[in-house]
């Protein structure tokens, strides 16, 4: 929960913006399910990375799917937006909307 | 549950799980790349049914994007133990630079000081500079690497030994960077200046000084730069061991800074031992005497055939660098499946 306790306001990139919107409309995903849901935008090789800074910012949380516990194959680790992520999202939607709207008067 | 040793064979990933469990801490794993490497497992059984080619596009792709995940986090994560060993690195690799910089200068100073003024010496140490530090910059990883080996306070704890083969790894790409600019842009220049100058001293000591004309010497190619030697291997209308030579000194301006890479891979693969937590400093110390030993054997010996013309050229000034990654990446591999082959209960 790495921004919680920050005395620093949270900041969203493009990607972890996305990253969240897609989970919010698909529910608990896996790296794979979000890049083929991105349309191109979220690429295996970085996915994971976006996807692990996003844990420790607080705003994902994950858990390793139960379905697949195998000595020799590792389980997916099965992702979705933390209650904080949520209001992260908001917060910056709402921001982006008053900003454009300030913008365009 | 027991799995043996031929199921594990079969399975892909073990062997990159192993390393990431023997490189990165608990955390990085699990978040970063454990999940890389499920999706490698998870599509390579999803593909079983895909013809070999459709499978092995898919499994490569997986590999790919594990890569990546894996530099990133190797060069990205954040690590108290980066932080002390880029002190430790640059106390031992300074001091290693020092000794042995002026060990090497030592000898043609010596030679060509005696009776010469504060001014020209200074100039003359200043121009000599370059052409050893190409030499020990690339050696300085060799040695941080074993001596931060064994200094290693954290040893065997998880993440040290990634924490340990990044700082090796980082060390390694700033002195193959310096190391390349010095032999690119540095030392040609400077060679050839310290040639003038060198000239211009033993006139006046031999009893020439009424000669003050400044000479111009033909450049060799130690002399050239990058381009030039490529000018001159254009237009050279020599035998084919002289075209072969100006290739040779071409490729070794970018093989001796490579050999910094590949001190540095040897030095992690080294560091994957389990069995040896610290190291004596005499074992560092014969360590690095027994591959320095070895670089110059090789360097020697391919050299010898690239301007005999046994080999080509390319080959000749990159021998040392391959041999070395090469002996790096099968110590690795060999310790890597040793370790992803022992049984999990």
């Amino acid at each position: 929960m790495g921004q919680l306790h920050s005395s620093r306001p949270p900041t969203l990139s493009a990607k972890e913006q996305l990253v969240l919107e897609l989970l919010v409309a698909n529910g608990k995903s896996y790296g794979l399910q979000l890049v083929t849901a991105s349309d191109g935008r979220l690429k295996r090789g970085t996915v994971y990375v976006t996807l692990g800074r996003m844990e420790e910012k607080g705003y994902v949380e994950s858990e390793p799917d139960p379905m697949a516990a195998d000595d020799l194959v590792l389980p997916r680790r099965m992702y979705r937006p933390s209650p904080y992520g949520l209001k992260v999202l908001e917060a910056w939607e709402v921001m982006r909307r008053t900003l454009l709207w300030e913008g365009s008067r | 549950m027991m799995n043996t040793s031929h199921q594990r064979r079969r399975v892909p990933g073990v062997v990159l799980r192993a390393l990431v469990s023997r490189l990165f801490d608990t955390r990085t794993a699990e978040r970063f790349l454990f999940p890389a490497i499920a999706d490698l497992q998870h599509e390579s059984a999803a593909s079983a049914g895909l013809r070999a080619v459709r499978r092995r596009v898919a499994l490569w792709r997986n590999y790919l994007a594990f890569w990546k995940s894996f530099v990133t986090c190797l060069l990205t994560r954040p690590s108290a133990g980066v932080r002390a060993d880029i002190y430790r690195f640059g106390w031992s690799g300074g001091v290693f630079l020092c000794a042995t910089t002026a060990l090497l200068m030592y000898g043609p100073m010596r030679r060509i000081l005696g009776g010469v003024g504060v001014w020209d010496g200074a100039v003359v140490s200043l121009l000599l500079l370059p052409s050893v530090l190409a030499v020990t910059v690339p050696f300085s990883v060799l040695w941080v690497g074993l001596v931060g080996r064994r200094r290693h306070a954290a040893a065997g704890q998880p993440g040290s030994a990634a924490s340990l083969a990044r700082s090796v790894f980082l060390y390694a790409i700033v002195a193959a960077t310096a190391s390349f600019v010095i032999l690119v842009w540095v030392v040609p220049a400077a060679n050839q200046s310290f040639r003038e100058r060198e000239g211009r001293i033993i006139r006046e000591r031999n009893g020439f000084a009424g000669e003050t004309a400044p000479r111009t010497l033909i450049k060799g190619p130690a002399e050239m730069t990058y381009a030039e030697l490529g000018r001159a291997m254009a237009a050279s209308t020599g035998t084919q061991q002289q075209r072969a030579r100006m290739g040779y000194y071409r490729h070794l301006k970018a093989a001796i800074p490579a050999g910094a890479l590949a001190f540095g891979l040897i030095t992690i693969a080294l560091g994957g031992s389990r069995r040896n937590g610290r190291w004596s400093i005499l074992k560092a110390a014969s360590m690095f005497g027994a591959l320095a030993f070895a670089y110059y054997v090789v360097l020697f010996e391919s050299r010898g055939l690239a301007l005999a013309l046994v080999i080509p050229a390319w080959l000749g000034a990159w021998g040392p660098p391959l041999f070395f990654a090469g002996s790096a990446m099968l110590i690795g591999s060999i310790r890597l499946r040793r370790l992803a082959l022992q049984p999990t209960v």
